[in-house]
């Protein structure tokens, strides 16, 4: 029978979150989906802990183009923890690993394809987009900003954490009500939002001048969602098309998904071919969501090699119809063998 | 409502005796299309015209939602109306007045389905095709209670659940080839599947434009004898497919060929190994698997194509991997099983791995070879050359990737054990951490790792229910 037809007294992961995201607030509840997170993790780090190399199987078929990759799959892992464990996995003798990870990367995909002065304005001169939407818009505490000001302008609380409440709160935001919402009312439906203590009026306001400072985003999204409902069908710029089925506005939410999900996934396709097509020597090591991780042989220098790389990872693209082209910066990091020295 | 006739006393189903809906058959019918159940609409003795609207109708089976449904959507591109085809159901009536079945491993299902058909399914003598709509109806007119995903698209022998089994086929079956066979059991979704899993509509509209081809005796295709010899010459356009051990893939057990007129090789790896030469065209079905065994293949002077990464750029949605085995719905693929299903002359192959090694070998390079280029619809070829765009992806996004993938795997990653070992401590720590969370709020020692505690605890003491989001709500 089908996945989705769970049973009601199903723990499955799916249906967990599906309670959660309803706004079921059971402690049990979010600590098995927690313990679940990292279940997943631990089985595959059972068979890393066994052995001296691993063999993942990689596809790249999965929905909208992306990637799976399986015994182990080390895409999977959490960010965080990755971040503080990524040495179980190290580079062999005679190479060195190059890391990319795109920053931001669907939000700035959207902005590609909608061409909003404002966004794509932060974006090229590099600004922290979403402490801008939090400032200016969901907790408008500088209502005045325009993207030249500088931070010092934003009125930020003392104490300002980057990874606080409120800015993963904006960041939820910009998703939530420009990129996935119908309308304003969206952000009355995003988790945990009451937190920011404001009431259902404010809130709804805020989100409508947010909304109404991206008019060519709202109008790109009308007409993707419109295209989708009626054609059935979508294509990322690449021409990567999705066939869309049920109703129409499940057809209207796979279409915009897909294309900014699937266009990720064909940048991706496009670096590591492009890549591998300058360096045929190059082997990828792993492929994640927003990023890879490359090996070099100890013949391909690392800081000329990285250069040309970036420059390949982070280059412009013209996305949108008549948008202003956008680059993908990403974060970037090296790794050595065991006993290299740079 | 119907009462049920005398002959259904006994069965499991038996309720309270009303709600009774008969089949429909039609004597010279050559179809005869068995669903689950019946519906609301079909028990009531009304027939669904659209928009909220009703007509009285004999009490018969497909009247309601998903019978208009099937009606005007999917009978007709097999070339049938109503009036040509018997209808009927598993079970006759609606379990306890609901629309709920209950599941397919419970003993009391089958018994039902035992007692309605030896009571009531009296198909016509003319018939020459059952087509089993959903899970039920297959485990009824083939007793196989597993594999619906599999079999969706391919015909099984008649074998009724209610009549003693007879022996399951040991080759690749084409229904009439043999004198005696059964008749064939042509399975597909049930119209009710595609109002809940959407993706079932391409396979779905796929199979009903099919029948048409296994009524005229166009399909399914025998499967051509097997060459057991090397191929000498290598042929210029031909499908591979290898079979190696599943703990050592490095091993090759044998290996197919299979080329667009027909010719199909199957080789014991002992008896030679394939070498490619340059100039020719390999078609493979997952190509990074394959290649490592195919001596001589240089992309720069063999080219290559792979109906996984083919079907994959054409059909980008929601899918079921290999793997997965059902976890996504299966209602879309990129397994050589579904391909076969779409595409194939032949019919289905993939439960022979182990009963008919040869033949599924065979059959795995001339299905690949109908998935890309000789089968129904065009192959994906014939898809791609409809479809440009896509085309380009497969081309330039998708095809590149395949020695970038090969070479990810064949070369690896080099681990510390040591680092994995610390890894996982710190997982271990902090799933405990989460399991103390747990018990601090339930109050008792609740195991997080064990289904039944957490269920227990989210539905009967806490009680937990989806609810609509509203601002505000805790």
């Amino acid at each position: 029978m089908p996945a989705k037809r769970l049973g009601a007294r199903s723990i499955n992961k799916d249906r967990l979150a599906e309670l959660r995201d309803s706004g079921v607030t059971s402690e049990v509840l979010l600590a098995r989906l927690d313990f679940m997170e990292y279940e997943g993790m631990r089985k595959d780090l059972v068979k890393l802990s066994k052995t001296d190399r691993v063999f993942p199987e990689i596809l790249p078929t999965q929905a909208s183009g992306r990637w799976s990759t399986k015994s182990p799959n080390l895409g999977g892992f959490k960010r965080e923890f990755w971040k503080q464990h990524r040495h179980i996995i190290h580079p062999d003798r005679g190479e060195w690993w190059l890391e990319f990870d795109w920053t931001g990367i669907e939000a700035r995909m959207f902005t590609a394809y909608t061409g909003d002065w404002e966004d794509v304005q932060l974006f090229q001169q590099g600004k922290d987009i979403h402490t801008f939407t939090c400032a200016k818009y969901l907790m408008a505490w500088a209502p005045d900003l325009t993207v030249d000001s500088p931070v010092v302008e934003y009125q930020l609380p003392s104490g300002w954490n980057p990874k606080g409440e409120e800015r993963t709160r904006a960041k939820n935001f910009r998703y939530g009500v420009l990129q996935y919402g119908q309308s304003a009312k969206a952000v009355l439906g995003m988790p945990g939002i009451e937190s920011l203590g404001l009431d259902r009026q404010m809130l709804l306001q805020r989100a409508q001048q947010f909304l109404d400072a991206r008019p060519k985003a709202q109008a790109w999204k009308a007409t993707i969602w419109e295209q989708c409902r009626i054609d059935k069908e979508t294509r990322t710029f690449m021409g990567r098309r999705r066939k869309l089925f049920g109703l129409p506005d499940d057809r209207a939410k796979g279409g915009l998904n897909h294309m900014i999900q699937g266009s990720v996934a064909d940048l991706m396709d496009w670096c590591l071919i492009a890549v591998s097509r300058e360096w045929p020597s190059m082997s990828l090591i792993l492929n994640k969501h927003d990023g890879a991780i490359l090996a070099f042989p100890n013949e391909c220098p690392v800081d000329t090699t990285t250069a040309r790389v970036k420059a390949l990872v982070e280059r412009e693209w013209e996305i949108g119809q008549g948008t202003p082209a956008m680059n993908f910066p990403a974060e970037w990091e090296t790794t050595l063998a065991l006993g290299a020295s740079n | 409502m119907l009462p049920k006739p005398d002959a259904c006393r006994g069965c499991p189903a038996w309720g309270d005796g009303q709600g009774w809906v008969p089949d429909d058959m039609k004597p010279g019918a050559e179809v005869c299309v068995i669903g689950q159940n019946p519906g609301g609409d079909e028990e009531a003795g009304r027939r669904y015209l659209g928009n909220e609207q009703y007509e009285p109708s004999p009490h018969m089976p497909l009247i309601g939602r998903t019978g208009r449904v099937w009606e005007r959507g999917y009978l007709p591109l097999a070339g049938l109306d109503r009036s040509e085809v018997s209808t009927g159901n598993i079970v006759r009536c609606r379990w306890n007045h609901s629309d709920k079945l209950p599941p397919l491993n419970q003993k009391i299902v089958r018994q039902a389905i035992e007692h309605c058909n030896r009571a009531h399914f009296r198909p016509p003598a003319s018939t020459k095709v059952f087509v089993a709509m959903g899970e039920y109806a297959f485990m009824g007119l083939t007793s196989l209670q597993h594999d619906f995903n599999g079999w969706r698209g391919y015909v099984h022998p008649y074998r009724p659940l209610w009549a003693d089994p007879a022996p399951l086929p040991t080759r690749i079956w084409t229904p009439g080839h043999v004198p005696g066979d059964p008749l064939p059991v042509y399975v597909v979704h049930h119209i009710a599947r595609i109002f809940r899993e959407p993706e079932a509509e391409l396979p779905a509209k796929r199979d009903w434009n099919k029948l048409a081809q296994l009524l005229a005796g166009k399909w399914p295709e025998p499967m051509p004898p097997i060459d057991p010899e090397p191929p000498v010459p290598w042929p210029d356009y031909a499908a591979f497919d290898t079979e190696f051990e599943p703990e050592h893939p490095e091993r090759l057990v044998r290996w197919s060929l299979a080329t667009r007129d027909r010719h199909v090789w199957v080789v014991e790896a002992h008896r030679g190994y394939p070498h490619v030469t340059s100039g020719s065209t390999v078609i493979m079905h997952n190509a990074p698997a394959d290649i490592p065994h195919l001596r001589g293949f240089d992309p720069a002077v063999v080219t290559m194509e792979d109906s996984m990464y083919a079907h994959a750029c054409l059909w980008s949605g929601r899918t079921e991997t290999d793997d997965q085995k059902g976890k996504q719905g299966g209602a879309s693929s990129h397994t050589l099983n579904f391909l076969g299903s779409l595409y194939s002359k032949i019919n289905r192959w993939k439960h022979l791995a182990r009963i008919a090694p040869r033949q599924y070998a065979g059959a795995d390079a001339l299905g690949t070879m109908d998935a890309w280029a000789t089968g129904l619809h065009g192959g994906l070829s014939g898809e791609l050359a409809r479809d440009p765009q896509t085309k380009w992806v497969y081309e330039n996004l998708q095809k590149p990737l395949i020695p970038i993938i090969m070479k990810a795997h064949q070369r690896g990653i080099a681990t510390d054990r040591e680092a994995a070992r610390a890894a996982l401590a710190a997982i271990k720590r902090e799933q405990d951490r989460f399991e103390l969370r747990a018990q601090a709020s339930a109050g008792w020692a609740l195991n997080i790792r064990s289904p039944q505690h957490v269920a227990f605890w989210l539905y009967t003491i806490e009680q937990v229910k989806k609810a609509r989001r509203k601002f505000g709500a805790r």
